[in-house]
């Protein structure tokens, strides 16, 4: 029995958040994907009663090598992860991305720029008398006599 | 979720203060750093310490876990970085130390085995002082609690 218990000191160590905050995005990102498909494929195997050697059954794979793609000695790729979504009758990576998620995020951008454009000139399209390629071409212009091959549109 | 360190008798900094200066100081070691900080930071905020989030190491565990793929280096006896710990329960932690593992077992890593050595023995220690009743994890508080005069020999 505990009569009198140590008071534990907390101390701050603030170059553990430091470390971490220079840690690049898609390290951090990494380590995120990484966990969240361990975790989902132990609470699978767990909510389903599956062992190891079921896992290796179901994805016409030995032990062995279930044990290595488990333990991170095989890169997971993306053929590896059907066989394991199949194996466990889950989807354990959603790619919610859609064609029509494109479209509702690119109209707010499209808009936006047609309306900066319509503010600016009457005609878009146009170059304006100090656009370089312009003036470049008015130079060759009449060089030769011929019109110029290049058109500016 | 609550972490906690050691420090021993006669050292001057805490174990896992130690290791961050250790590893920190060399260049190449803080992306892997990094990357272990964050599943300590994750293990804490989102999953809690569940043992698949943990490499089983006898009677201790270690970080990263058996599931991180580790940025290969050109050095052919390098097995990435490990931070040996004690999970006690899946609300409290605690962190220890360790070094670049530069063999395939333990025994044979001149950097990792003093800390996965001392790992065990403070992991088995505390096994035999919670089977005594002498300390105690309260899960609600996240604290360790033992007798104020006691001292941890391992």
């Amino acid at each position: 029995m505990i009569k009198k218990k140590k008071a534990l000191v907390p101390e701050e160590m603030p170059e553990f958040q430091t470390a971490l905050d220079a840690l690049p995005s898609e390290s951090k990102l990494f380590v995120d994907l990484s966990m969240n498909i361990a975790h989902a494929v132990h609470l699978l195997m767990e909510a389903k009663g599956m062992k190891q050697k079921d896992l290796a059954e179901g994805m016409g794979k030995s032990e062995a090598e279930i044990s290595k793609i488990i333990g991170g000695m095989q890169n997971l790729t993306l053929r590896t992860i059907a066989k394991l979504e199949v194996a466990l009758g889950e989807q354990i990576v959603q790619v919610p991305i859609t064609e029509k998620d494109l479209e509702d995020k690119q109209r707010p951008v499209i808009k936006s720029i047609s309306s900066k454009l319509a503010n600016t000139t009457s005609n878009p399209m146009q170059y304006s008398n100090e656009c370089p390629v312009r003036n470049m071409f008015d130079k060759n212009e009449n060089v030769n006599g011929n019109d110029p091959k290049v058109k500016v549109c | 979720m609550q972490y906690y360190t050691v420090r021993f008798k006669g050292k001057e900094l805490y174990e896992f203060r130690d290791f961050h200066i250790r590893m920190g100081a060399v260049e190449s070691n803080r992306l892997e750093l990094g990357e272990i900080y964050q599943y300590i930071q994750n293990i804490g905020e989102k999953f809690g310490a569940l043992p698949h989030h943990f490499r089983a190491e006898d009677a201790a565990e270690a970080l990263p876990p058996s599931y991180h793929q580790f940025i290969e280096t050109d050095e052919t006896n390098d097995f990435g970085i490990r931070l040996y710990c004690i999970r006690l329960s899946r609300s409290v932690v605690i962190l220890l130390n360790g070094d670049r593992k530069t063999a395939q077992k333990v025994k044979d890593c001149k950097n990792c085995f003093p800390h996965f050595d001392r790992a065990r023995r403070i992991a088995l220690k505390i096994n035999q002082l919670i089977l005594d009743g002498l300390l105690k994890i309260d899960e609600a508080t996240k604290t360790i609690d033992f007798e104020d005069d006691e001292e941890l020999s391992i």
